[in-house]
């Protein structure tokens, strides 16, 4: 142990005999890996909004179906189009879920302290078509901040005539109200939903809330969102085909406007961002290994003429009597401490990068990007004194004082 | 009673025979191999030493006997402090920690550098820096010292004070100088010229 704890102090001696032209390359090198590991960070970055936006967004993979042009008419679609979508679609693309989501609205207006409101009816099992995750009876889900609860207004309709209908006394039903539904949601991007209509608060309830709220409207008990929409009072916002395979998406669209139906996928106007996206990742995974190769070419050629003109040191070494085991030894260590050095230092830059970047998401990129750079650090270490030190170290006395200067 | 025992020593770099069937015991005492350049002086010392293994023929030393020899060129750490040097030599030859302090000023006062402890070793004379390394030898408290040319590049004045600490320090050990120079010191010594390979 003393002896070991002795050879420490001579790494340390060692150590001090620094030299400008390595603390160049180590400063590059360590700039190096940082700056790569900062670039994938950022495509990193760019790759999650990627997914966020359009891998994971449902908009991408919904297709919205809201009239019917067969029998050279042109008709909106109906409450009895939902059970024909699903039933050709399960037969065209068996493999492949499709889910066929209607969504409701009431015709006429809902008011909410006598300002209009915009309301939409939604099966809870279909909550993710606005970007939730679930929807609760008696829950109101805005796209904006609301109060806690809010009065919804209902005129109770009294007798449909043939010129509209007679409503009676305003109904308050109250409703809690939750923040989280999707401005992005395909519902808001049908044709009969104008941009400006977001003026007024959006809403949106699950279809067991909406039958009673249709019921006190129509002011009788609904059997069906059948019987609903039968009045005239209710209709369907339009129809959503949501497909699981984002590949798919269009060949579905085809098909469904093959069928007469109009069909806008919002994916196809995309259908090259992957591509572009794909292309800028291979760019930069190749440049990303050209710069490491670069790199470490670099810092072992450099590590090779630091140990090169170190050999006059080791001989030195070697005339006071350290073996070439206890040589190698100082130097493994005293390679080592620099290499913690600078896996510190770029664990910290990368650390901090991916902080800002991510703000605290993705924790796991950031572990795996830190992680990635200690085994190249290790991997390097192993190199570096495994073939360029020892192969020094176990030259011949007269080899290494004659070979180099001593290096100061 | 230290010796260094030739038997046909024999070393050859490629078609030239460098040390040629050399027969021949060195004992106690000092020892001065004259000879021109390149008849194979430090070739000798560096198979007496070790450094040489690829000759013939036969070197015996006792086995009890510590060998130290001091190369031609300033084999240490010349932006170290001679403290720091004699502390790397100090743990090389695994000596115990705890006299380290007390063994490195006795050996310097010794050759007369106690004061330059704390002197960076590239600050020093070249007297001083030949005294440095004959300190660093004599911390492995050899018995048989072998000595390349200790008195080169020195003027007049280092050369004798040079020499006087040789004698004082090792004048009952066997030392072996290699040197171009005439060396004096104050007791007989033993001068060898050196020919061809051979001792005459």
């Amino acid at each position: 142990m003393k002896k070991r704890s002795n050879d420490g102090s001579c790494a340390k001696l060692l150590l001090k005999k620094s030299s400008g032209h390595l603390k160049i390359s180590l400063a590059i090198f360590l700039a190096s890996i940082t700056i790569t590991g900062i670039i994938g960070l950022l495509y990193a970055r760019q790759y999650f909004q990627y997914e966020k936006d359009f891998l994971e967004n449902v908009a991408m993979r919904t297709i919205t179906v809201e009239r019917y042009f067969g029998n050279q008419s042109v008709r909106s679609v109906s409450f009895t189009d939902v059970s024909e979508l699903t039933r050709i679609l399960d037969k065209e693309f068996p493999s492949t879920k499709t889910t066929v989501i209607p969504v409701y609205r009431p015709n006429t207006g809902f008011t909410v302290d006598e300002s209009p409101i915009n309301l939409f009816a939604v099966e809870r099992s279909h909550s993710f078509l606005v970007d939730l995750d679930d929807m609760l009876d008696n829950t109101a889900y805005s796209i904006s901040q609301q109060p806690k609860t809010i009065g919804l207004e209902i005129s109770v309709i009294t007798e449909i005539t043939d010129n509209g209908f007679v409503s009676g006394v305003l109904e308050r039903v109250i409703l809690n109200t939750e923040l989280g539904a999707s401005r992005n949601t395909p519902i808001l991007s049908t044709q009969n939903f104008f941009p400006s209509m977001l003026e007024y608060p959006t809403f949106f309830v699950n279809m067991d809330t909406f039958h009673e709220i249709a019921s006190i409207f129509l002011n009788r008990e609904i059997v069906s969102m059948q019987d609903a929409t039968d009045s005239g009072l209710i209709s369907l916002q339009g129809i959503f085909v949501y497909v699981d395979d984002l590949r798919l998406v269009s060949a579905v669209a085809s098909f469904l406007m093959e069928q007469d139906y109009s069909a806008a996928a919002p994916a196809d106007a995309f259908d090259n961002f992957g591509e572009t996206l794909s292309v800028a990742f291979m760019v930069f995974l190749l440049s990303s290994i050209c710069l490491i190769c670069m790199t470490t070419v670099n810092i072992i050629l450099s590590f090779r003429s630091f140990y090169r003109v170190q050999q006059k040191d080791m001989g030195v070494l070697r005339y006071m009597g350290f073996g070439n085991k206890r040589i190698y030894k100082m130097y493994r260590k005293n390679l080592g401490i620099k290499f913690l050095q600078i896996m510190g230092v770029s664990a910290l830059l990368i650390f901090m990068a991916g902080m800002i970047l991510f703000s605290f998401g993705h924790w796991f990129v950031l572990a795996a990007f830190i992680l990635s750079l200690a085994a190249f650090l290790c991997l390097l270490f192993i190199a570096i004194s495994r073939f360029i030190i020892y192969s020094y170290v176990r030259q011949e006395l007269l080899v290494l004082i004659r070979e180099s200067k001593e290096f100061e | 009673m230290a010796s260094i025992q030739l038997h046909q020593l024999t070393l050859s770099f490629g078609e030239k025979k460098v040390l040629d069937s050399i027969t021949h015991t060195f004992h106690d005492g000092i020892t001065v191999l004259h000879g021109n350049s390149g008849v194979g002086k430090t070739t000798l010392l560096h198979a007496i030493a070790g450094i040489y293994t690829d000759y013939t023929g036969e070197i015996l030393l006792q086995p009890k006997d510590r060998l130290a020899y001091c190369l031609q060129e300033d084999l240490f750490f010349s932006n170290l402090t001679v403290q720091e040097n004699m502390h790397l030599k100090y743990v090389a030859c695994e000596k115990p920690e705890e006299n380290e302090t007390e063994e490195v000023l006795e050996t310097l006062s010794l050759f007369g550098i106690e004061a330059l402890l704390t002197c960076k070793a590239k600050t020093l004379s070249g007297g001083e820096r030949q005294r440095l390394k004959m300190a660093m030898l004599a911390l492995t408290k050899p018995d048989i010292v072998l000595l390349d040319e200790p008195t080169a590049k020195l003027d007049d004045d280092n050369i004798a004070n040079t020499l006087a600490v040789i004698e004082r320090v090792w004048q009952d050990k066997l030392l072996l100088i290699v040197s171009h120079d005439k060396l004096s010191f104050s007791k007989p010594i033993t001068e060898i010229c050196m020919q061809g390979g051979k001792l005459q």
